[in-house]
């Protein structure tokens, strides 16, 4: 009884460290996992951090925008590789719609190397088309040849729609477990089509309406976007580019490396890391004491047994090994519960997290840390047995004998 | 030749409150001896200087050719394990092992006792036992089933297993009735005559005398004066 309850919270103390420390491990991973061969993220001026969570990631809003000539002035510089632009100002059910072109498709890079692929349909071509993420597809049941209407705004509930120009699915995305899952993809014309005859953030009104089948290609011009990726032709290239972007005269811009960034944000939530820490901390040392209690309670029962192993010839010190022995089988098996519960719940908890936090959290192997504290628990579980052990070592077989 | 040899012992638990002093005793191979005296005498810390769970301050305690106040703990523990039986006065029995189990623990510890055995292998050894004591039909049930005068014979069966040269038993009958004394002695000294092991049986009760043929009086022997 009191053998397994220590178990348990030497198991619980130490799947919270290790839960805390995955959690950590597994966010950083997946935010990383989420964009890959980016080398900078350029934005309106601003902070860098508002600037890479609301482009890649889909939190929060752009404040204001860049113009369309300054983004083609870079796309069309000497040491760009390639640009992929994104303008966002529209929202489905509360997921994103996100304006983009081409380059999207045949440049975003994930975990490393994984391109975009489609289960279905192809890329958007026409103003009033979409792709949709394998989230979107799976949660609101849309299939290619689906309609939609899309609201201004980024809110999951806005009065006003843009009911008079649906947009037709015509590819659905493949699964890439990163926030490409939660949004809608539309082209940059489709976007400009939307804001045609609206004028601000209000529709038409009645009989003003320009009919969506009369709008043609040649009529949209691109003014603004929300922001750009961008890849270098070399490292050397990222860093003076960053410069020139930052110092652009003509309009005030931000670009940043986006693991940079993301390091900046790690290092802000090191703070929680460190608490959950200490308090996964604080229970590992309440478990360890719990098992001293319970061995030294246990303890008296043992005189019985002690003295009967001494009696067919058992060492005193093969008896402290048998005392060490439980303490250290007890802690192991605390540990391994632990990671057991730990890792299957961070397995389980792993897609609906995704689903409603849009945190991305990755699986990860076990790190230095975690078989630090492993190793931690099991000398300390084992120097616990010392205590009780030494007390029989020293009161050796007489106390046994006598025990009444 | 010798079993037991004690010469000038003197032995104390705290300083200055000696306990025992014995000038001479000597106890031969084969014997089977009563020793008693009242709860208090030393009984028990006798037993344990001979077994060599306890060391005597001076003098020598030769046990089986081994001075026992010479060795270091565990060769005291060994010789114990390998060439003794001890039967203690109460907590005698691994309550998580079996009866089969908690019988052949001294043999899987001493690879001495498990070469004595007579039967062919160690489950025979310890079914032919098990029938003497009339303990067959229990082995493989949790000690905690027994009556208290079954889990006695469970520890004579464990004391004698592999033939020891000494069986030492501590109050072994105090818990039972006059009845059963009397067939349990009988028993002990049957099975110690089997393995022609030496018996020394410790009582406060001096009517169990006619079964043994030496008594020793431990406050006759012993030259501390009790106050």
């Amino acid at each position: 009884m009191i053998t397994g309850l220590t178990i348990f919270s030497i198991a619980l103390s130490i799947s919270l460290l290790v839960g805390v420390d995955r959690v950590r491990q597994g966010t950083e991973d997946g935010f990383a996992c989420a964009l890959s061969q980016t080398d900078l993220v350029v934005g309106p001026r601003g902070g860098s951090l508002p600037l890479l969570l609301y482009s890649v990631f889909h939190f929060g809003a752009p404040s204001n925008n860049l113009s369309f000539a300054s983004y083609e002035h870079f796309r069309d510089h000497p040491a760009v590789q390639w640009t992929i632009p994104f303008s966002l100002g529209h929202s489905h059910y509360g997921y994103r719609v996100i304006a983009t072109d081409d380059n999207f498709y045949e440049h975003y890079r994930y975990h490393r190397d994984h391109s975009i692929d489609f289960i279905g349909g192809s890329r958007p071509a026409n103003i009033f088309d979409a792709a949709i993420g394998s989230e979107v597809a799976e949660h609101l049941g849309y299939r290619v040849g689906s309609k939609i209407i899309l609201n201004p705004g980024l809110k999951t509930v806005s009065l006003v729609k843009h009911t008079s120009k649906p947009f037709t699915v015509v590819g659905v995305l493949a699964h890439t477990a990163t926030p490409v899952d939660r949004a809608i993809y539309i082209t940059l014309n489709g976007e400009e089509a939307m804001r045609l005859d609206w004028a601000d953030e209000m529709p038409p009104p009645p009989g003003e309406e320009v009919p969506a089948a009369s709008i043609e290609k040649e009529d949209l011009h691109v003014k603004d976007l929300s922001a750009f990726l961008v890849q270098t032709r070399s490292r050397v290239d990222t860093l003076l580019l960053q410069r020139e972007i930052n110092n652009y005269r003509e309009e005030p811009l931000t670009a940043i490396i986006p693991a940079l960034t993301l390091q900046e944000l790690w290092s802000l939530l090191g703070y929680a890391d460190i608490a959950l820490s200490l308090v996964s901390g604080a229970v590992l040392v309440v478990a360890l004491l719990a098992m001293l209690i319970g061995l030294h309670t246990v303890l008296n029962e043992r005189r019985r047994e002690v003295a009967v192993l001494r009696t067919v010839g058992f060492h005193a010190r093969q008896i402290f090994l048998l005392f060490i022995l439980e303490s250290t089988i007890i802690s192991s098996a605390g540990v391994v519960l632990g990671l057991a519960a730990a890792y299957g719940l961070l397995w389980m908890a792993r897609a609906p997290v995704e689903a409603h936090f849009g945190i991305p959290l990755a699986m990860v192997g076990i790190s230095s840390r975690v078989s630090l504290y492993v190793f931690v628990v099991i000398v300390a579980g084992t120097s616990v047995g010392c205590i009780p052990a030494v007390r029989v070592y020293r009161n050796g077989l007489m106390d046994g004998l006598n025990a009444q | 030749m010798s079993a037991v040899h004690l010469q000038d012992v003197s032995f104390s638990y705290k300083q200055n409150a000696p306990l025992l002093r014995i000038e001479d005793l000597l106890i031969d191979e084969g014997e089977r001896v009563l020793l008693y005296g009242p709860s208090g005498s030393g009984k028990t810390t006798l037993l344990g200087l001979v077994a060599g769970t306890l060391r005597a301050h001076t003098g020598d305690v030769q046990v089986l050719g081994k001075d026992m106040s010479r060795l270091s703990p565990s060769a005291r523990d060994r010789h114990r394990g390998t060439e003794m039986g001890y039967i203690l006065q109460r907590f005698n029995l691994i309550p998580y092992l079996s009866i089969r189990e908690n019988i052949a623990l001294p043999c899987h510890v001493h690879a001495k006792r498990m070469k004595r055995i007579t039967a062919s292998t160690l489950d025979g050894e310890i079914a032919r036992i098990a029938e003497q004591l009339g303990l067959d039909g229990f082995l493989h049930e949790p000690v905690t089933r027994l009556t208290t005068s079954q889990q006695q014979r469970v520890v004579i069966a464990r004391a004698v297993i592999g033939a020891p040269r000494l069986v030492i038993a501590d109050e072994l009958t105090s818990s039972l009735d006059r009845d059963h004394q009397e067939s349990f002695l009988r028993l002990l000294v049957d099975v110690c005559n089997e393995s022609r092991s030496t018996l020394i049986f410790v009582s406060h009760d001096n009517s169990l005398m006619s079964r043994f043929e030496r008594q020793v009086a431990l406050v006759e022997i012993n030259r501390v004066i009790s106050c």
